[in-house]
């Protein structure tokens, strides 16, 4: 619905001054693609751009917010508390205008740049990991695929990890979460001491995380295990996740018999 | 049967005052109770200003618990989405409704949130103001009145930036009409809109459908400047412009429903608040209204 597209242009224009400058330098390239009407880009392109700024905040109260669920990465990726604050350009990039625009977790959208920042193995093993943290904790649910008999619970997730990334994820997070203001002041803190840790990328382990009322429990999971969530996913026939215990050596009732206990064990979910 | 005609069997609440969630904790917060055993003419009934995943803070509980009368003013629900008036939100809602017994629901219809509900995502825009939004909320504020059984009052919302072909005033118009509602007419929101378009404090107020007013907020609001922008913080301060005192006193006595008038004040303390609701219900009296003590 083409309000819909606009209100979700304005909050675009609400977090990013260079998206207010190309508006007033050129409304209708800085518009193109976004779904709007020629007089709602008419609205737009009259605003007085400097409504668009009111709230200085806003940007480093959002970034607050995110950093909240994703303090191991940021520690690992940004040297300083000057880098910390400088996350705010994710507020510009084609990331974060694509989460609005698609009306979609913004924990997840950043946790995705976030990783692309990363240049260590430590960096990338642990953003994989608070990535997959925040979205099993939202649980957001997901429409059922046609034909799928059989999901993973959007409470439920499991990544193939770098050896030791629980533990370095502790390693880094945990002084964070000790500090007296919480980990985000840890993070801005000017004399913050570096992030250490270390993984192992010789070497796979496949984690499990899963969210029960806010809290995420992980724990190590089998690889067999963890490729049956894999192929199961969003939904999937039952007939797939027979297939794959198949090929790992179960007979048919094996293989029914652990789809029913898995199922029990809230790690799998049948299609009411 | 309409709504005019539902109106009549809702209760008269008279003046009180609003909260949310950790309000009276911050410092010089007003403390609601002591207000109501001081003050009970013009603490008649407590807003509970509530995101359901935060449920009611200890204040909130201990006015239920005492059987006093309450409004549940949502702060999460965006009512053009569809998609977020989901079943897990509606279930917390109506528990807490069960909870609290709310006289009726009420809240600001814009943008509470972008993107699902979650931490971080939270803000409050006005709505787009087109004929084709206020449909699309219409069918929310229905389909939340059927989900819940209480009447659905929505409130224009605050805001610097206002885009569309409709004057505010008949964007909720046309929403009351579209959802057959009743509204909760901001009077502090309303002077911040008609500043921000260049109106005078009543333009549009001939075309509004008074007699569809049920609630009216008042709260004070500080003049900002942004690189050479004046605009209002909608602050809740206890100073209330000179703008919402005239949309005031032309609503009241053209608003046959009125049942409450809330002064939004939850950060001020008692002292503070006390003298500033003595001359809102002066204000009240004059213009003639059953619901404030004579």
């Amino acid at each position: 619905m083409s309000h819909t597209a606009l209100q979700r242009t304005i909050v675009r224009l609400l977090f990013d001054p260079a998206f207010v400058a190309r508006l007033a330098a050129d409304p209708e390239a800085a518009l193109a693609g976004a779904g709007l009407e020629p007089r709602e880009r008419r609205w737009l392109a009259e605003a007085d751009p400097r409504a668009f700024g009111v709230d200085g905040y806003r940007r480093t109260r959002t970034l607050r917010a995110l950093l909240e669920e994703h303090a191991a990465t940021a520690a690992l990726v940004c040297a300083d508390a000057g880098a910390v604050r400088a996350l705010e350009r994710f507020f510009s990039d084609d990331a974060f205008h694509a989460a609005i625009a698609e009306r979609r977790s913004l924990a997840g959208a950043f946790g995705a740049w976030l990783l692309g920042l990363a240049r260590t193995p430590e960096a990338r093993a642990v953003g994989r990991l608070e990535a997959l943290v925040a979205r099993v904790r939202r649980g957001t649910p997901r429409p059922w695929p046609e034909g799928a008999a059989l999901r993973v619970p959007p409470t439920v997730g499991s990544e193939a990890l770098p050896a030791g990334a629980v533990a370095a994820w502790q390693a880094v997070v945990t002084p964070l979460r000790q500090a007296e203001d919480g980990p985000v002041a840890a993070l801005l803190a000017p004399s913050r001491a570096p992030a250490r840790a270390r993984v192992d990328e010789r070497e796979t382990v496949c984690v499990l995380a899963v969210a029960t009322g806010g809290d995420v429990a992980l724990s190590d999971v089998s690889e067999p295990l963890h490729d049956l969530l894999r192929i199961v996913g969003d939904g999937a026939p039952e007939a797939d996740a027979l297939a794959h215990l198949a090929a790992e050596g179960l007979d048919a009732v094996e293989a029914a018999e652990l789809v029913s206990e898995l199922v029990g064990d809230g790690l799998l979910e049948r299609r009411p | 049967m309409t709504f005019l005609t539902r109106a009549q069997a809702l209760p008269m609440l008279g003046i009180g005052v609003s909260t949310e969630y950790g309000a009276g904790a911050s410092r010089g917060a007003l403390d609601v109770h002591a207000l109501r055993a001081a003050r009970p003419d013009v603490a008649g009934f407590l807003e509970l200003g509530v995101e359901v995943d935060k449920g009611l803070d200890d204040d909130a509980r201990r006015w239920v618990a005492a059987g006093l009368p309450t409004t549940y003013h949502f702060l999460d629900v965006n009512l053009d989405e569809p998609e977020d008036l989901d079943d897990a939100w509606l279930d917390a809602v109506r528990a807490l409704i069960a909870a609290t017994r709310p006289a009726w629901l009420c809240g600001d219809a814009g943008l509470w949130h972008h993107g699902p509900r979650e931490r971080g995502h939270m803000l409050l825009l006005p709505p787009v103001l087109t004929a084709e939004a206020a449909d699309a909320m219409a069918v929310g504020i229905a389909r939340l009145r059927a989900e819940t059984g209480l009447e659905v009052l929505p409130e224009n919302p605050p805001g610097q930036l206002f885009v569309g072909d409709l004057h505010l005033l008949d964007f909720y118009a046309r929403l009351a009409d579209r959802a057959d509602t009743g509204l909760l007419l901001d009077a502090a929101h309303l002077g911040i809109y008609q500043q921000m378009t260049g109106h005078s404090p009543l333009t549009g107020l001939d075309g509004f459908p008074c007699d569809r007013v049920v609630e009216i907020h008042v709260a004070g609001g500080t003049p900002r400047d942004h690189d050479g922008l004046a605009w209002v913080e909608d602050d809740h301060t206890t100073d209330v412009t000179d703008a919402t005192w005239a949309i005031l006193e032309h609503v009241v006595p053209r608003a046959p429903n009125l049942k409450a008038v809330v002064f939004e004040c939850e950060r001020n303390p008692l002292d503070r608040v006390v003298p500033a609701m003595d001359g809102l219900a002066a204000r009240l009296r004059a213009a003639g209204w059953a619901g404030v003590a004579a």
